[in-house]
């Protein structure tokens, strides 16, 4: 867990919880982006995490890729800042979090991809055969890629 | 740049503790390229209007109620400027500290907007455009960056600071 999160929640327990945080959409070279399989419950989503005190939201999002994938993204893009009711979650220990979801774009990255432990296997995805149990905080972006790839939407996406 | 009930309510929980607070701000220009800025009181310095995020907020629904709540301006389209975070951005209150991620947006607007436009007298801080050649001296650390990025700019935008 994040140091944020712990040194918050030991204050406040479980009520809601502001957080940045970030995702990166690695987009391979036959527009498939790139998915983890978290190992605490099994699900899809994009590298990323929370924004620590004391980094820059592009730091936080190279700093979980490179500690998730082992991976350096080169001129990443802001794909969008995404919030709001949708980006509400309840977790199942009783926490309650409200994202502020900064995703970043990358077509180009160096290094040899090495997963930490906080996944058990990736795997590049077609843009339309995204899985469907992502978190509520990715459903959102994820289905707006394949509108990007078809030219219809100007970056950054901001709702 | 106004808290939110969010931040109040995080505050009297946790002490002293550092909080990432999400923000919303714009360099609103009128018609000649003046800038809006407001401060809180005479005392103390000028800053971009804006203020925090409320929780459930969409970017954009943040920006625009800040906007109208501070410094009665209705937005309607926004040019996104860049995200301004980390160190260099941290404050320091007396209550705690604060590490803002502050979302800039550019506003055109074409409508006076009237110092005395009937908002919340407590709440509403004061108000002035400015030539973007004559900003105050009294300026916020935390609006220059962003002002000297849009007057050098903004083919690097969107920035990401």
């Amino acid at each position: 867990m994040s140091d944020y999160i712990s040194t918050i929640r030991a204050h406040i327990g479980h009520d809601v919880l502001m957080l940045p945080t970030t995702a990166f959409v690695l987009l391979d070279a036959h527009d498939r982006v790139l998915l983890h399989r978290r190992s605490d419950n099994g699900r899809w989503c994009c590298p990323g995490g929370v924004v620590e005190v004391g980094e820059t939201i592009i730091e936080s999002a190279l700093r979980e890729l490179r500690e998730e994938t082992d991976l350096e993204a080169v001129d990443p893009t802001l794909f969008g800042i995404f919030a709001g009711e949708d980006f509400v979650a309840h977790y199942p220990n009783g926490d309650r979090t409200a994202v502020v979801q900064f995703v970043f774009l990358t077509r180009s990255w160096r290094g040899e991809m090495r997963l930490d432990d906080e996944s058990t296997e990736a795997e590049f995805f077609a843009a339309a055969d995204i899985p469907d149990d992502v978190p509520s905080s990715h459903a959102g972006f994820l289905r707006a890629i394949p509108a990007y790839l078809r030219g219809e939407l100007v970056l950054p996406i901001i709702p | 740049m106004e808290m939110s009930e969010y931040y109040t309510a995080v505050r009297s929980r946790v002490g002293r503790e550092t909080i990432l607070v999400p923000m919303t701000v714009a360099i609103v220009l009128d018609a000649r390229g003046a800038v809006l800025l407001t401060r809180p009181s005479e005392t103390e310095r000028w800053d971009l209007p804006g203020g925090a995020m409320e929780l459930g907020e969409s970017v954009l629904g943040s920006l625009r109620r800040c906007l109208r709540d501070v410094a009665g301006v209705s937005s309607q389209r926004e040019t996104f400027l860049g995200i301004y975070s980390g160190p260099a951005f941290e404050r320091l209150h007396t209550e705690g500290d604060v590490a803002p991620v502050t979302m800039v947006f550019i506003v055109r607007t074409t409508e006076p907007t009237d110092p005395t436009t009937a908002l919340d007298r407590d709440r509403t801080p004061m108000r002035d455009w400015f030539a973007l050649d004559g900003l105050p001296d009294a300026l916020d650390p935390a609006a220059e960056r962003p002002l000297q990025d849009f007057i050098a700019r903004s083919s690097r935008a969107p920035f990401l600071e």
